[in-house]
């Protein structure tokens, strides 16, 4: 079960994002200073799901590589997307992509190719905004993410592993997570199990950490529960993951805290990546 | 092919398995006048990128960018502007993310190759940027592998020659070869796919040229190709991915 099927449009694979919504988001963010932890999961999932599109978008249009959900959670556990279905938590990601809830004008500097920088203005998606009310239902949410991806499992059981990303601060308020992630780690495809990553947001001002081995610098008891809960990253990612200049080892797992959640998913591979360093 | 030609080449390319012929993004270029010939091979991640190595390759044959005074500055900058012209110039009618993959601009690996016969001396030399790559075989031995040599350094992040002027980093990291050669001698350019299975092949103490030699061979070569690229990557020794395989003999 080496993680090596081919990610394509006829044996896709299936990302499920899911998204603490609750009462303590509303609390600062320490990755990002003047953010709120709620807007700093809102600005990262957005900017992972137009990551994501861009790396399925070609000249033809958007290619299915992936199957796309949001899940939130606080006081009930909601499929998120609606613009793109009312019904569904799976998505092709072609219909992600053509049914943000809005589109903002953006500026940013770029390269002018004659030594200096120009401004340019650029459309950015906007799927999901900033929500902090309730409690913490995170095994809920864990629940209705095993049950989505059983079905997609039964649906493509070739396929590359469906991956789970939770983000969250980490103190569930329904249950212990700790048996539900181990039940949907054991989920697996033909070609391996599942992967559940998880990404701690902090109120705590500290170093980002990334895809750590053992829970040293890790400061608090949520963020220790959530490391044990997240996979040991596979080898092909772990290689992916250091060619991306991360510092790690065989022990690493799919856990960040504070850090950038773009790179979560620059590793998923379905061809030729185009690096920051190339001409 | 006549015998005056000091070569004789031959190409053959497949598609992804499961995507059509328009999906292609390799290419590859042969120009027998000027002894120069090319291949390479767009970038899945970017779009248009099939048209940026038709670009590439078919600039390297009008122009010889190993004779540029200036190298890639005099070279890349009309190519870039020849994509530009070739894609969809305004931004309004398109959705945010064709868009976005324009401002990106196209990617592509590139290699090519020049062949100089003087008087007394025959000699070759090759520019390549990422993991297309170059095997030189005399008397059923390798002589050279370029840029490439062992399958281990295949990755999924090769360098890249882009679509868009970019100022930082201004020469790309382009890889270099000048060698001799002699009548007789084989030159096989291949994108990463390929390459990467000839070089495991050597390593597990093969000759991998046998195999496309044969196919050369044989009455109706490209459909043979086709059946032995569905066979190797069958049997997973191929990565499914765009084939381009250029050869090219040196004749007496």
């Amino acid at each position: 079960m080496p993680y090596t099927a081919e990610i394509s449009r006829t044996n896709p694979t299936c990302i499920l994002f899911l998204i603490d919504q609750s009462s303590s988001m509303e609390g600062p963010f320490g990755g990002q200073q003047g953010k709120k932890k709620s807007e700093g999961v809102a600005d990262a999932i957005n900017r992972v799901l137009q990551n994501l599109v861009l790396k399925c978008a070609k000249a033809d249009g958007v290619r299915d590589y992936f199957h796309i959900g949001v899940i939130g959670y606080g006081d009930t556990v909601t499929p998120l997307l609606k613009n793109v279905s009312e019904n569904k938590v799976l998505h092709p990601i072609s219909a992600v992509a053509t049914s943000p809830m809005r589109v903002e004008q953006r500026k940013r500097l770029v390269d002018d190719g004659a030594g200096g920088f120009t401004e340019q203005s650029y459309r950015f998606p906007i799927w999901f905004e900033p929500v902090a009310e309730g409690k913490t239902a995170m095994y809920g949410a864990l629940e209705l993410a095993k049950q989505v991806i059983g079905g997609f499992l039964l649906r493509f059981p070739k396929c590359f592993p469906p991956l789970i990303i939770n983000l969250t601060d980490g103190q569930p308020s329904d249950a212990n997570p700790m048996q539900i992630a181990s039940e949907i780690r054991a989920l697996s495809s033909t070609d391996g199990q599942v992967l559940l990553f998880n990404a701690h947001i902090s109120e705590q001002e500290t170093v980002p950490v990334s895809f750590p081995s053992d829970d040293n610098r890790l400061p608090d008891i949520y963020a220790k529960v959530l490391l044990r809960m997240s996979s040991v990253l596979p080898d092909k990612l772990r290689l992916a993951a250091e060619e991306e200049g991360f510092a790690v080892n065989p022990n690493s797992r799919g856990f960040m805290f504070n850090a950038d959640l773009v790179a979560l998913v620059r590793f998923l591979e379905i061809g030729t990546r185009v690096a920051s360093h190339v001409r | 092919m006549t015998s005056q030609k000091p070569f004789r080449w031959s190409s053959f390319s497949q598609p992804k398995k499961g995507h059509s012929l328009a999906e292609y993004e390799d290419s590859a270029a042969a120009d027998l006048s000027v002894c120069r010939f090319a291949i390479a091979d767009g970038a899945s991640e970017s779009s248009y990128s099939g048209e940026w190595a038709n670009k590439l390759t078919f600039g390297f044959i009008e122009n010889s960018l190993l004779q540029a005074p200036n190298g890639w500055a005099d070279w890349l900058p009309p190519l870039q502007k020849l994509w530009a012209n070739s894609v969809p110039a305004s931004p309004e009618n398109i959705s945010w993310f064709a868009e976005e993959k324009l401002h990106d601009g196209a990617f592509a690996t590139f290699l090519g190759l020049e062949f100089t016969l003087l008087p007394n001396e025959r000699t070759y030399q090759a520019i390549a940027v990422g993991d297309s790559c170059l095997f030189h075989v005399r008397d059923d031995k390798l002589v050279k592998a370029f840029p490439l040599q062992a399958a281990s350094e295949f990755s999924s992040r090769p360098a890249l020659l882009s679509s868009k002027p970019r100022s930082a980093g201004k020469t790309p990291m382009e890889k270099r070869l000048l060698a001799n050669f002699l009548p007789g001698d084989i030159f096989y350019l291949m994108t990463d796919a390929l390459a990467c299975w000839f070089l495991t092949e050597l390593e597990s103490g093969k000759k991998p040229w046998l195999d496309l030699n044969d196919i050369r061979s044989l009455p109706t070569p490209e459909m043979f190709f086709e059946t032995w690229v569905t066979t190797q990557r069958e049997s997973a020794a191929l990565k499914n991915d765009d084939i381009t395989l250029l050869v090219i003999d040196a004749l007496e």
